[in-house]
C-alpha cells in the first residue's frame, strides 16, 4: 500500500489512504503545537470547543441529530502528548457511503462538518460563546481531577511529574485543573486563530476510496489563514535529575503501586530508538518479558509489572502494582532485571520471544484505521516521518549487542510510591 | 467445503462460515481478505454466574466459591511443562484471556504462525493441570488482582449496582470472588468445574482475519479430543422483579462522586433475548442518552454530567439492566431529570425522524465492527453463545420498527426495579 506524505504547502502534510478492506471513513486533522505551561490548558480546551458545534449547526442537539442520520457519524476532539509536542487531533468518523442504506453521501458530508468546525466554528461577537466555554473548561477541568480515581493511571502521572519536574513534559497533555477554569473566551479565541496560523498540519484522510477533494477542502482553509507561519517543535530530550527523587503518597488504597523512573538516554531521532523500543520489551513489554516471568511470575512479587518507553522523550518507566510490605523487594528485583539484560544475561530464545511481539505489532498497524491514524500522527511530530514497514525492518536488524547498549545508557533516576495511609514506608 | 456452512451479511457482503467438529465443537472461521492479523478465541459457555454443578458421580449439586471461573482461567494458563505464555512467546501471538460474567475465553491475535498458535490454544485449554502447589501460587496473584480492582471506583459503582438490584441471579456477585471465597478453592473443585463447564460442546472456537477454513480444520482435527457430551443446563433462577435495595453508597478516594442509576428488566428463564429485543434496546439507548437528546445539552448546561456520562443496556442469561450512570455533583438530581425523561417519552413517544436517526446510528456503528478483525471475532462468539446467528443483530436493527422500542419503554423503567449505587468522595477531615 502506497502511503505518500505530500506537503501540500503552507506546512500542510497529506496522507491520502484509499483503502477498500475499510467499511468505515476516517479523517484526522493533527495540528501540532510545542508543549508549554504557558499555553498546554487552551490548547487542551480547544479541540473539545470546536467539535461542540459549528456557525453551520451551532446547536449541539442539532448537530447531533445531523450526526445520527448520518449513520452514527462521529466527530471527536482530543490533544495527544507526542514527547513535547501538543497534537490537537479533530477525528471525523463516518460508514462509507456504499452501506448507506438510501445511498447518502455521508463521507462529504462528515468532511464538510470537520472543515466547518474548524474554520469556522460558533461564536458571538467574534469569541468563542461564553456557555460553551464554561462547560467545556469545567468538563476538562472535572476529567483532569478524576485523574486520581483510577490508581495506576494516577501513579503514572505522579512518577513523571516526579521524573521532569522542570519540562514541560511533566505537565502532562491538559495542564492544571484550576488554569483550565480560569481560561475565557477571549483567551481561547486566541489560541484558536494562533493554531490556525502557526500549527504544523498533518492530514490523514482514511476510506474506501482516495479523497482528493476533502485534502483540497481541508488545505484550502489554511491556506487561507492570513500571516500562516507553522512554528517549529522541540522536544528536550537531553535533561537529567541532578540527584535521585523518592516519593511516598498515602491514599486510602488496598493495593500500593510503586512506578520507577528512568531515562532511556536516547529518543527520536536517534539511531538507537529501535535497540531501545526492543530493549524494553525485552525487559518489560510482553507477557513473556523478563519483569513478567521474574518479578510476577517467579516471585509473585506483584500482579503486573511492565514497561513503557516513550521515545519521542526518551523516558523509560516500569509500573507494578504490590504489597507494601513487598515494594523495596521488587524495586530491587526490577533494577536486578536490568542489570541482567545489561550484562548480556538473556538467552537469544528471550530475545527473540520480545522481537517477535513487537515486530507483530508493528505488522498489524495497517489492519486498523485508528492504529494507522495514531501511527501518523505521532510520526507528524519527527522530521523524518517513517512507516511501520520500515519501522519492522529496522527492528529485525537489531542485534544482541545492540541492546545490551541501550541497556547499558538507560538511568535510574526516581521511584514513586503510592501506599495506603498508616502504612510503614519511608516517607 | 460441505460441511461449512456460509452465512452472508445481506447489508454488507461479509461472509463467515461455520461446522460443527466431529469432536463436537462448534467452529466458525471469518476470512478477512487483505488483511494480515489473525484473531482466535476459545471460549466456554461458563462464567462467574455459573456457581454450581452437578457431581456425575453421586447426581449432587456442588456449590462453588465465588471468584472459581476466574481462578480456573488462570491455572489453565499453566500445564505439568510450562505456561502457555512461554509458549506463545516461540510464535510471536500476542494472548490472553478473561472471564465475564457468562463466559471464559482463551485469545490470541498474531500476524503470523497462525497455525502455531492455534496449536497451543487448542492444546492448552484442553489439557488442565492443577496440583495443591500450583492452586496455591496463584492466590497470593489473584488476591492482588481482587484489591487492585477493589481500588477502582468505576469497577466498585458497577458491582455495587448489581449487588443491589439483584436478590438471587449471580450476577450480583463479583467476577473475581473476594479474598475469602478464594481461599476455599482447591485442585479437586477446579477439576470438577473443568469437567462440567470445559466441555467442547458446550464451548466454541471463533477465528478471523487472514485465514481459511481448511487451515482451522485441519489444526481442530489434530487436536481436539471427543466430547464427554456433558452440556450442563444452566441452573434457573427465580429473580423476583423487584429490586433488592434501593440505595447502596460507599466513599473512597475521588474527585466527584460516581453514580450509576440501574433498571433491573424482568426476564423469565436463563435465555439471552431475542435480536428484535436487543436491537430495540439498542436504539432505545440512543434515542434516550444519546448526545441528540435535548436531555444531554441540558444536563451539561446545568453542570450536572461530563463526558463521563452515559446510558447503556447490559444483559446476559436471565439479566438484563439498564445503566444511566457517570460523575456528577448531583447524581439526584440527574436521576430526577432521567425519570421526567421517561416519562416524557412514554406520553409523546418519538418522532420517525428521531427514530431513523437513532436506527442509522446503531446501524452504523455495528457496520465498523466489522472492520476491526478481533471485534468480528467476539460478534461471532456472542451470537453463538446467544443463540444468534452471526449477522442477525444488523439484520434486526435494519428491519426494526418502532414498536418494538415503545414495548421496550414501558416494560422496562419501573421505579420498584431501580437501585442507585453512588461512589462519594472521602469526607474531609477537620
Amino acid at each position: 500500500m502506497k502511503t505518500e506524505n505530500r506537503l501540500l504547502g503552507a506546512g500542510v502534510h497529506s496522507l491520502l489512504i484509499p483503502d477498500e478492506r475499510f467499511k468505515t471513513s476516517q479523517l484526522t486533522v493533527a495540528l501540532l503545537m510545542p508543549l508549554n505551561k504557558e499555553t498546554v490548558e487552551q490548547y487542551a480546551l480547544l479541540p473539545r470547543l470546536l467539535i461542540r458545534g459549528c456557525a453551520a449547526y451551532p446547536d449541539f442537539t442539532a448537530l447531533h441529530r445531523r450526526l445520527n442520520q448520518l449513520y452514527g457519524a462521529a466527530v471527536t476532539g482530543d490533544v495527544a502528548r507526542v514527547g513535547e509536542t501538543q497534537v490537537l487531533v479533530l477525528t471525523a468518523e463516518c460508514t462509507s457511503d456504499r452501506y448507506a442504506m438510501s445511498g447518502e453521501q455521508l463521507t462529504a458530508a462528515c468532511a464538510e462538518l470537520l472543515s466547518e468546525m474548524l474554520f469556522r466554528p460558533a461564536l458571538a461577537d467574534g469569541v468563542f460563546r461564553a456557555e460553551d466555554v464554561e462547560t467545556e473548561r469545567r468538563c476538562l477541568a472535572e476529567e483532569v481531577r478524576a485523574e486520581i480515581n483510577e490508581k495506576r493511571w494516577y501513579a503514572r502521572r505522579q512518577a513523571e511529574r516526579l521524573l521532569c519536574p522542570d519540562e514541560a513534559y511533566g505537565v502532562g497533555r491538559y495542564g492544571d485543573a484550576a488554569v483550565i477554569e480560569s481560561l475565557t473566551p477571549e483567551v481561547v479565541t486566541a489560541a484558536w486563530q494562533r493554531v490556525l496560523r502557526e500549527a504544523s498540519i498533518q492530514l490523514i484522510l482514511q476510506s474506501d476510496r482516495a479523497l482528493p477533494e476533502v485534502e483540497e477542502t481541508l488545505c484550502r482553509g489554511f491556506v487561507a489563514v492570513s500571516g500562516r507561519k507553522p512554528v517549529v517543535c522541540h522536544t528536550d530530550t537531553v535533561t537529567r535529575l541532578p540527584e535521585f527523587r523518592r516519593q511516598v503518597e498515602r491514599m486510602e488504597v488496598g493495593q500500593s503501586k510503586l512506578v520507577l523512573g528512568f531515562r532511556a538516554g536516547c529518543a527520536e531521532p536517534e539511531t538507537g530508538v529501535n535497540a531501545t523500543r526492543l530493549m524494553n520489551a525485552l525487559l518489560g513489554g510482553t507477557a513473556t518479558s523478563l519483569l513478567f516471568k521474574n518479578v510476577r511470575e517467579k516471585l509473585s512479587l506483584c500482579y503486573y509489572c511492565s514497561s513503557v518507553y516513550d521515545r519521542m522523550k526518551g523516558v523509560l518507566l516500569v509500573q507494578s502494582g504490590v504489597d507494601e510490605q513487598n515494594a523495596e523487594r521488587a524495586e530491587t528485583e526490577i533494577l536486578a532485571q536490568l542489570e541482567a539484560i545489561r550484562r548480556g544475561d538473556f538467552t537469544d530464545e528471550e530475545l527473540e520471544a520480545a522481537r517477535r511481539s513487537i515486530v507483530q505489532s508493528f505488522e498489524a498497524v495497517n489492519d486498523s484505521q485508528s492504529a494507522r491514524s495514531a501511527w501518523y500522527v505521532s510520526q507528524a511530530a519527527l522530521e523524518q516521518p517513517t512507516t511501520p514497514e520500515k519501522t519492522r525492518e529496522e527492528i529485525e536488524a537489531v542485534t544482541r549487542e545492540e541492546v545490551i547498549a541501550a541497556a547499558k545508557r538507560v538511568r535510574y533516576e526516581c521511584a514513586y510510591l503510592l501506599a495506603q495511609k498508616g502504612g510503614t514506608a519511608d516517607e | 467445503m460441505s460441511k461449512w456452512t456460509e452465512y452472508t451479511c445481506l447489508h454488507t457482503g461479509e461472509r463467515c462460515y461455520y461446522m460443527r467438529h466431529a469432536s463436537g465443537l462448534p467452529i466458525y472461521v471469518w476470512p478477512k481478505e487483505g488483511y494480515v492479523s489473525s484473531y482466535a478465541v476459545f471460549a466456554t459457555d461458563y462464567g462467574a454466574i455459573d456457581t454450581a454443578y452437578i457431581d456425575p458421580e453421586t447426581g449432587k449439586t456442588v456449590e462453588l466459591p465465588a471468584g472459581i471461573a476466574h481462578y480456573l482461567e488462570h491455572k489453565l494458563f499453566e500445564n505439568e511443562e510450562c505456561d502457555a505464555f512461554e509458549r506463545y512467546a516461540k510464535t510471536g501471538a500476542n494472548a490472553n484471556a478473561y472471564t465475564s460474567f457468562d463466559h471464559t475465553a482463551y485469545l490470541f491475535s498474531c500476524t503470523q504462525n497462525l497455525t502455531e498458535s492455534l496449536e497451543i490454544l487448542l492444546d492448552f485449554v484442553q489439557d488442565p493441570y492443577f496440583t495443591e502447589q500450583t492452586v496455591e501460587k496463584e492466590r497470593g496473584i489473584i488476591g492482588q488482582e481482587i484489591r487492585m480492582c477493589e481500588d477502582s471506583p468505576s469497577r466498585t459503582v458497577f458491582c455495587n449496582l448489581l449487588t443491589a438490584l439483584y436478590h438471587r441471579h449471580p450476577v450480583r456477585i463479583d467476577i473475581a470472588g473476594t479474598v475469602d471465597s478464594i481461599a476455599e478453592i482447591t485442585p479437586e473443585l477446579l477439576y470438577g468445574c473443568y469437567e462440567s463447564f470445559y466441555d467442547l460442546q458446550n464451548m466454541v472456537l471463533s477465528v478471523s482475519g487472514n485465514v481459511t477454513c481448511e487451515q482451522v480444520e485441519e489444526v481442530a482435527d489434530r487436536l481436539l479430543k471427543p466430547s464427554r457430551g456433558n452440556v450442563p443446563p444452566r441452573a434457573p433462577v427465580v429473580e423476583p422483579h423487584t429490586a433488592a435495595q434501593a440505595r447502596i453508597e460507599v466513599r473512597m478516594p475521588v474527585a466527584e462522586p460516581l453514580f450509576y442509576l440501574g433498571y433491573k428488566v424482568p426476564l423469565d428463564g436463563m435465555k439471552s433475548e431475542s435480536p428484535q429485543a436487543l436491537a430495540a434496546a439498542e436504539v432505545l439507548q440512543e434515542i434516550l442518552g444519546g448526545r441528540a437528546n435535548p436531555l444531554y445539552a441540558d444536563l451539561m448546561r446545568r453542570g450536572l454530567i461530563n463526558a463521563s456520562f452515559g446510558l447503556e443496556y447490559f444483559d446476559g442469561p436471565g439479566y438484563g439492566v439498564w445503566i444511566l450512570g457517570g460523575e456528577s455533583k448531583d447524581p439526584e438530581a440527574v436521576c430526577e431529570a432521567f425519570r421526567a425523561e421517561i416519562v416524557r417519552l412514554k406520553r409523546e413517544g418519538v418522532t420517525s425522524e428521531e427514530f431513523e436517526a437513532a436506527r442509522n446510528a446503531v446501524y452504523g456503528r455495528l457496520v465498523s465492527q466489522f472492520d476491526n478483525v478481533e471485534s468480528c471475532g467476539d460478534l461471532v462468539l456472542e451470537a453463538h453463545f446467544a443463540e444468534r446467528s452471526p449477522f442477525a443483530a444488523l439484520d434486526a436493527v435494519a428491519s426494526l420498527d418502532v414498536e418494538a422500542v415503545y414495548e421496550r419503554i414501558e416494560r422496562d423503567f419501573a421505579e420498584d426495579a431501580s437501585a442507585l449505587s453512588l461512589v462519594l468522595p472521602l469526607e474531609q477531615k477537620g
